[in-house]
């Protein structure tokens, strides 16, 4: 099955662990050993990873009595066993955990952050901890203590932050998926840069307990997946009060997977001003325009028709 | 938002005779100067657990084993306001007449200390969650939540910071809830600052909210002190002085503090603002630093908290838990029971008295005993056979058998002295039935009857002396005489009836 495993989204390997056709060993091995060979790629590697796990078994879990009581979602469906790359700010009990920064070296926290517990009770296993801009202040993951990353597509180019150790992990199929934070973009723009799906949650839908704090009434911690289906399975363990968090809020509902198999019916918003304007237009427009490589924004066309987007449909 | 009730009205009339008149002590010439003095102090709450986690509060368990991510301030930790400290706020609000203010909200104050691993302290700055309000003679300005700092000891001989070998932190006080109650500058001398603490302390008490120990740091007070004409409005400079930790230290300390800044105005000179640290066995004062300003500590909202909304909910709940304040307590042991002002405050401000006071009264003991009379037996004999600030509760004398031993002693069944043996058995022995005791003992009083005029004439003839002194006018010499009596029988006679009797022999 080896090689179809990299094809597979978390969403199907934790169905293919759960009807046993995939061992969560198996799984675990396979992603281990191609983290473990980026990371001691000595130089060589895109430097995705501040640390990767021996095995599976330093998953931590509950971090004792007393302790946050966010443990995903019961009955919401397991996680079975699929791998799950952590930003490095989030407090991993027993592991490294530096925010990036030379500062925390040595800091193992006694206690592990409830975003991360979430997933990782319900059968997530802890596979690595990506890289990020020093205390997430930076939009490139150049500015860490370990060195910048490498975008996986062309490795001039700068994955984006300051969640791109696990943006850039995602897309090079390092891991097969990856949580981040997102305070004014860190999410949104690695995801972006790097070809996957990144979401920053409404502020207080995901407990900030663990997270080591940027600005602390902005920060939200999200999913960033291959597909949408694998960002709704992670958020849906995500979301949820913390008795930890006094800003978290019980979330109104179960997070559904998406059903539809087409697109037909629904509505797709996008802002004017992400709409590049006709570089052969006159004036101002066509000076603007010019500043968007003509790649691009033929990328951006195609991706919006591909949706079904119609032209002018409604201006609101 | 309704009004919350004020129990504390009235309180006035409670424990501060003794600070009336006084007045400035000054001794020399030029301008009369004046003292203007306010308090600011940390109360301890008892709550299971600390301010913003759930670590248990420390009661000298060995130190660092009390303590948590979120109490040690390690990275990602975040904070969650103690429901039970704002329900203890609420009270503390309400017993002092505050406004509780819907809204309040928590600030982060900014400074650099091994005690605070945050780097900074979690408090109220301008929206705390009480403003205004009163106890007795003296203007509250707020009262505000905060989390209290870790203990910090000084490994040496002096015991302070400098020329100590080591400092070492103990976390475990790291994050105690602390009620900070602020006064408005109202008080004028070292004793009336001393005696309103006590009564806020006998209120905090009664409320229940804080074991109000200044001995073990429970109960601290600081003192802002100035100096002014007398007469004027205008305020002074003023020093702020720490570390007082008893009654005695803070009437010494803020003397102290008045004399020092007295001399320096008299001499020409100008108080300087600064922190003083009063060293209670020099008796001397230190300079512990230049003042901070508000603005040095860069205060802002606490982003991890969210505001404290009060509702009528919680509002109630604190009204439920209020029970009778000291004040008002003594005020019905004067209106209702007639006890005179002395008795009802020692009994209404050590409420552990006024609650033994009121079963003993409420034990239907037959005779019953006068309400006063009890009331000097529980403050008087009772208290001094028991140990220092010792709960009479938890002594063997029962509260229904003082009551008895009070209603024989004022039927006059038996003398006070006998009544006082019967006390030192029920100290020593406990038991239910002080009639017993005096049976089994042989201390029923001797009535005035032939047995009593016998013992009587005996004493005389033994100490004939005194009755020649005593028939020529000397009153004083009938101790004696009486001292006889009451070994020949034990005490149990009555000491009016004797001496009714010595007249009565002596034929004066």
């Amino acid at each position: 099955m080896s090689d179809d495993l990299p094809k597979l989204s978390a969403t199907q390997a934790a169905a293919a662990i759960e009807r046993g056709e995939l061992g969560a060993d198996e799984l675990f091995a396979f992603y281990r050993k191609r983290a473990q060979a980026d990371a001691s790629a000595n130089g060589d590697g895109l430097n995705r990873f501040t640390w990767v796990a021996e095995d599976a078994s330093t998953t931590p879990l509950q971090s004792g009595p007393g302790w946050s009581d966010s443990a995903g979602t019961p009955g919401a469906g397991s996680l079975a066993g699929v791998p799950l790359a952590v930003k490095d700010l989030f407090c991993t009990k027993g592991v490294p955990s530096q925010s990036g920064s030379r500062i925390l070296e040595g800091y193992r926290p006694p206690y592990t952050a409830s975003a991360v517990q979430a997933p990782t009770g319900v059968g997530a296993t802890l596979l690595a901890k990506t890289n990020q801009d020093e205390f997430a202040m930076g939009s490139s993951t150049e500015n860490s203590a370990s060195g910048p990353t490498l975008n996986r597509w062309d490795r001039s180019r700068v994955p984006g932050g300051s969640s791109g150790g696990s943006a850039a992990a995602v897309a090079a199929g390092l891991a097969p998926w990856a949580i981040g934070t997102d305070t004014g973009g860190s999410i949104r723009q690695p995801a972006a840069l790097c070809g996957i799906v990144g979401l920053k949650p409404t502020y207080g839908a995901v407990s900030r307990f663990g997270m080591i704090a940027f600005a602390s009434s902005l920060d939200q911690a999200g999913p960033l997946t291959r597909d949408v289906t694998d960002a709704a399975l992670m958020l849906r363990h995500m979301v949820g009060r913390d008795r930890c968090d006094a800003t978290s809020l019980d979330y109104p509902h179960e997070i559904e997977l998406p059903r539809a198999e087409r697109l037909a019916g629904l509505r797709l918003g996008v802002p004017v001003e992400l709409r590049a304007p006709d570089p052969d237009a006159a004036g101002g427009e066509a000076e603007a325009g010019a500043e968007i490589e003509p790649g691009v924004r033929e990328s951006f066309e195609r991706a919006l028709q591909a949706l079904g987007f119609e032209e002018g449909a409604a201006r609101v | 938002m309704s009004e919350p009730e004020n129990p504390a009205g009235g309180a006035g009339s409670g424990g501060t005779d003794a600070v009336a008149g006084g007045g400035p002590g000054t001794n020399g010439a030029g301008p009369r100067l004046e003292p203007v003095i306010g308090l600011e102090i940390h109360v301890q709450l008892a709550t299971k657990t600390k301010m913003f986690c759930s670590c248990g509060l420390s009661f000298g368990e060995p130190p660092n084993t009390r303590t948590c991510p979120v109490c040690l301030g390690l990275p990602g930790s975040l904070p969650v306001a103690n429901a039970q400290a704002i329900h203890f706020g609420l009270m503390i609000g309400m017993a002092l007449g505050s406004e509780l203010a819907p809204r309040s909200i928590f600030h982060r104050k900014n400074y650099f200390y091994p005690d605070l691993p945050k780097g900074y302290q979690i408090s109220q700055y301008d929206e705390p969650l009480c403003l205004g309000g009163r106890l007795g003679e003296v203007r509250i300005h707020r009262v505000h939540l905060e989390e209290d700092a870790a203990k910090l000891t000084h490994v040496g001989e002096s015991g302070r910071i400098h020329g100590s070998d080591a400092s070492v932190v103990d976390f475990n006080r790291g994050g105690t809830p602390l009620a900070e109650i602020v006064t408005e500058p109202d008080i004028r001398t070292a004793e009336q600052a001393s005696e309103w603490l006590k009564l806020l302390r006998t209120t905090l008490r009664a409320l229940g909210v804080s074991d109000v120990n200044m001995e073990e740091g429970s109960l601290r007070c600081d003192a802002n002190i100035s100096l002014r004409p007398t007469g004027t409005d205008e305020l002074g400079v003023k020093t702020e002085l720490k570390n007082m930790n008893s009654f005695r230290f803070i009437e010494r300390g803020i003397k102290a503090e008045v004399e020092r800044q007295r001399a320096i105005i008299e001499g020409g000179g100008q108080v300087v603002q600064e922190t003083l640290h009063f060293d209670p066995h020099s008796g001397a004062i230190s300079s512990l630093r230049s003042k901070e300003e508000a603005h040095d500590y860069r205060y802002f909202p606490e982003p991890d908290l969210l505001p404290v909304a009060i509702d009528e909910g919680m509002l109630e709940a604190a009204r439920l838990d209020m029970s009778e304040l000291p004040a008002a307590r003594a005020e019905r042991f004067e209106q209702e029971l007639g006890l005179t002002a002395e008795s009802a405050q020692l009994l209404a401000f050590r409420s552990e008295l006024g609650d033994y006071f009121e079963q003993a009264l409420a034990a239907k003991a037959d005779p019953p005993p006068p309400a006063q009379t009890l009331a000097n037996w529980v403050g008087g004999d009772l208290v001094s056979r028991l140990g220092e600030g010792e709960d009479p509760a938890d002594s063997k004398v029962e509260p229904g058998a003082l009551a008895a031993l009070v209603g024989l002693v004022s039927e006059k069944k038996i003398s006070v002295g006998a009544g006082r043996q019967v006390l030192d058995k029920l100290v020593a022995d406990g038991g239910s039935d002080p009639a017993a005791i005096v049976e089994a003992e042989g201390l029923a009083a001797i009535g005035g009857g032939d047995e009593l005029a016998e013992i009587v004439a005996a004493a005389l003839g033994a100490n004939a002396d005194a009755a020649e002194r005593v028939r020529s006018g000397n009153a004083k010499a009938i101790g004696p005489i009486i001292g006889a009596v009451m070994r020949e029988t034990k005490g149990r006679a009555d000491g009016g009836e004797v001496t009714r009797l010595v007249h009565e022999q002596l034929g004066i």
